[in-house]
């Protein structure tokens, strides 16, 4: 579970990017975030995981708060971001090894997970290159593969599905259901919506740093226009706030 | 013909404006840059020695050794320039892909390429050749029509040199493997070089340490003169040149110059033969290599439990090393310096016991005694040495965008700190130990004790050093780079390192003047607490503010 309260961030004085925010991503839900560009998605997750300071409010993973517990906080969270370009210079063993130390998985453990988890997204037999000679796709995957290693029970996936291809992406949507299932919570940023509108529980969008809707896709269709695809009712949501604003 | 101008000026241009003695924006000569100054330290220094060798010679009446001795030295000089360059330019540059779509064909792109490898030689040549050809014609009062061969043979030479080695490169690249990796490749060529030039280096100093009078120096150059000779004989350029300048007004010389241009274009019509056939083939091959090189690794084997430290400290050491350039720039010139040290000292270790045994010198080598001054000397090469290498002072940017990781890690950043600091302490550290090693086995009369308390302090000196620069990296941080080679070459940041290292020199001035009039052990225990209260505020204040020093990386 994960627990927003009431953050707020400012690059600079007086110009807040991130304004007031305050939400909980309950275990085993499918949270999506959903935002335009510049929307303060990233700045979000960013602060989630410990990347950036929290200027006001604080987050809470599972009860351990990421400015007070930092350590034990990161150890719940499995972040996949937009840029899966790490490590270039290590080979994918010794990258996914390399995450399997820091968080201390057992021998026995990594070496099944690893496996099992490679031959699952098709990387195994480039497990010996250097990362640097992967295609995009494939550092997705590796990115991916590395945060399900230690299996913490919170997932964060800024644009997770960017890159992947049909089997790949189907294969993540299905872990995030399971993950899901398993009484765990995903948070996970998208700008495709028709992956949001199918895979999420509750969807929260976020524009000029707001939190301007937070609920089921029904609640929001009932709060805007019935039938009325996901698409439409983010673009009039947001346009809403626009006015108001 | 008009693509391969085209493209020879594209290349030529990029080369140019990518020195550091060129200003990108103004398009000109950058004056304010350490390099230009260097260019014109090194020219005024190559008149004056070339100025001083052949007066020398013509006292002896042999002015025309001196053609010899610069042939030779130039043929070293454009022969290692183009081994270091050649492999980057045909094959490993990153322009070959942006070029490769268009309609060229692989003799115009070899061309075009070597036309870049044949300014970058001239360029070289007009600092090393020009001057002490020019100065050896004027000074010997020779026929003006010298200084037309002079030229024609200026600029045959780097063509037949650039012909040479690019067509054994093309050779290598057809049938030797591990040259398509080019990390490997461009070490082992790297350090192959180097020590070849650190032992001229060593040789060239027995010689002139070896000197002293006139005869002696002179018998030195006449044998240093008749193996030249005999190597002129193998390198085919170099008896031709040193014909036709020792004689230029004679028919032997047109006959030299013909040989010449007869070598250079034999040579080129060889080179162009290959490289129609070759060319194209290997870089393609070269291009794919990295994908279809698939090393079968027993994975299974690769996974290993390692605590936290260790795994961490190992990936510093693994980014740092699998990538030339940071290894390049940040170890290879302190390794040259020690390698050069330890070879000269082992080299000259002869000759200057040698000296030593004079009695006037023996003497002056009691009196020296381990004082404050002593302490201060010492550290002060040290601490020189450890502003030589930028790996603390670079170890957040080299991650580039991937530095954000080690906040998404559930290690704490104080940690983090520490084991950044790893790669650049333990190289400080054996810089210390090489040191202090050869000032104790050279100078006997300084106590073992004492030493390793100086020792002492240089490591903590180093541990503040390292501290310091990966504080001024974890604010002032580059981490949107594209080329690795911006973030060691074009670092602003370095200007923190000299002037920490110009402060710490003149702190150290202070405190031997402090303790000039102190007993050694005092002196050494009082640098000691000095250095260990330093170092501990700056610790205390990393772990306080591990929070803060981090939210650059973002």
């Amino acid at each position: 579970m994960i627990e927003i309260k009431k953050v707020s961030k400012a690059y600079r004085k007086n110009e807040k990017v991130i304004k007031n925010i305050d939400l909980k991503i309950n275990d085993g839900e499918i949270f999506g975030f959903l935002g335009p560009n510049g929307a303060g998605k990233t700045t979000t997750i960013k602060m989630m995981t410990g990347i950036l300071d929290i200027d006001e409010g604080d987050i809470l993973v599972d009860g351990k708060s990421i400015i007070k517990n930092p350590i034990e906080a990161k150890k719940q969270i499995g972040l996949v971001t937009d840029n899966p370009d790490m490590f270039l210079k290590l080979k994918g063993i010794e990258y996914l090894n390399f995450i399997a130390d820091m968080y201390e998985i057992e021998k026995e453990v990594r070496e099944k997970r690893i496996l099992a988890l490679a031959k699952e997204f098709g990387i195994y037999e480039v497990l010996g290159d250097k990362i640097q000679s992967y295609s995009h796709g494939m550092r997705q995957k590796i990115a991916i593969i590395a945060v399900l290693l230690h299996n913490p029970k919170n997932w964060i996936l800024d644009e997770p599905l960017t890159g992947l291809d049909p089997e790949a992406a189907f294969n993540l949507k299905n872990k995030m259901k399971q993950h899901a299932k398993a009484n765990n919570a995903v948070f996970f940023s998208t700008h495709i919506l028709e992956v949001a509108e199918k895979l999420c529980d509750r969807i929260g969008i976020i524009h000029q740093g707001e939190l301007i809707f937070v609920g089921t896709y029904e609640e929001m269709k009932k709060e805007l226009k019935e039938n009325a695809s996901l698409e439409e009712l983010f673009m009039e949501i947001t346009k809403r706030n626009e006015k108001n604003s | 013909m008009k693509k391969i101008v085209s493209l020879t000026k594209v290349f030529v241009k990029e080369f140019y404006q990518n020195l550091p003695i060129f200003d990108k924006k103004k398009n000109k000569l950058n004056k304010k840059s350490i390099f230009f100054w260097l260019m014109v330290i090194v020219l005024l220094a190559i008149t004056y020695l070339s100025y001083e060798i052949i007066t020398f010679l013509i006292k002896a009446g042999q002015p025309e050794m001196f053609l010899n001795l610069h042939f030779f030295i130039l043929a070293i000089v454009l022969l290692f320039q183009t081994i270091l360059v050649c492999a980057n330019i045909f094959f490993f540059s990153k322009d070959i892909e942006k070029v490769l779509p268009m309609p060229i064909k692989p003799v115009e792109l070899l061309l075009a390429k070597f036309n870049t490898l044949l300014c970058m030689l001239y360029l070289s040549e007009s600092i090393l050749g020009i001057i002490p050809l020019t100065l050896y014609g004027f000074l010997n009062h020779v026929h003006p029509i010298f200084y037309l061969w002079e030229v024609i043979i200026l600029a045959i030479i780097p063509v037949f040199i650039g012909v040479f080695v690019s067509t054994i490169l093309l050779g290598i690249m057809r049938f030797a493997k591990f040259v398509r990796n080019k990390e490997v490749f461009q070490i082992i060529v790297t350090i192959a070089l180097v020590l070849m030039v650190c032992i001229v280096e060593a040789r060239v100093l027995i010689g002139l340490f070896a000197m002293k009078n006139d005869e002696q120096a002179l018998q030195q150059f006449t044998s240093f003169n008749q193996k030249v000779e005999q190597i002129g004989s193998y390198f085919l350029i170099m008896n031709p040149s040193i014909v036709a300048l020792s004689k230029p007004f004679s028919v032997e010389a047109i006959l030299a110059l013909i040989q010449l241009i007869a070598y250079s274009v034999m040579s080129g019509f060889v080179f162009i033969t290959i490289g129609k056939i070759t060319y194209l083939k290997d870089i393609l091959r070269n291009l794919v290599s990295d994908a279809k090189r698939k090393k079968k690794i027993e994975i299974e084997s690769n996974i290993k439990f390692h605590s936290k430290r260790k795994a961490y400290i190992a990936k510093e050491f693994k980014l740092l090393v699998r990538e030339p350039i940071f290894l390049i720039q940040c170890v290879f010139p302190i390794g040259i310096i020690l390698i050069t040290g330890i070879l000269i000292v082992g080299v000259l270790l002869p000759i200057i016991m040698e000296v030593i045994q004079d009695e006037s010198i023996q003497s002056m080598i009691q009196q020296l005694t381990f004082n404050a001054e002593a302490v201060c000397d010492i550290l002060i090469i040290l601490q020189v040495l450890f502003s030589i290498s930028n790996i603390s002072l670079t170890a957040v940017s080299r991650e580039g965008k991937d530095a954000p990781l080690m906040k998404q890690f559930p290690i704490g950043l104080y940690q983090q700190f520490w084991y950044k600091n790893i790669p650049q302490i333990t190289l400080n550290f054996i810089v210390s130990i090489v040191v202090i090693g050869i000032i104790g086995y050279f100078i006997p009369s300084m106590p073992l004790g004492y030493l390793f308390l100086v020792w002492v302090i240089a490591m903590l000196l180093n541990l503040i050093n390292s501290f310091l620069m990966l504080l001024v990296d974890l604010r002032r941080p580059n981490l949107n780079w594209d080329t690795a080679y911006s973030v060691v070459k074009r670092n602003d940041n370095k200007i923190f390192q000299y002037a920490y290292m110009i402060g710490n020199i003149l702190f150290l001035m202070y405190l031997s003047k402090l303790f000039k009039d102190a007993n050694i052990l005092v002196t050494l225990i009082g640098e000691m607490f000095v250095f260990v209260m330093i170092f501990v505020i700056i610790e205390r204040g990393i772990k306080k503010w591990q929070n803060k020093l981090y939210n650059k990386i973002v």
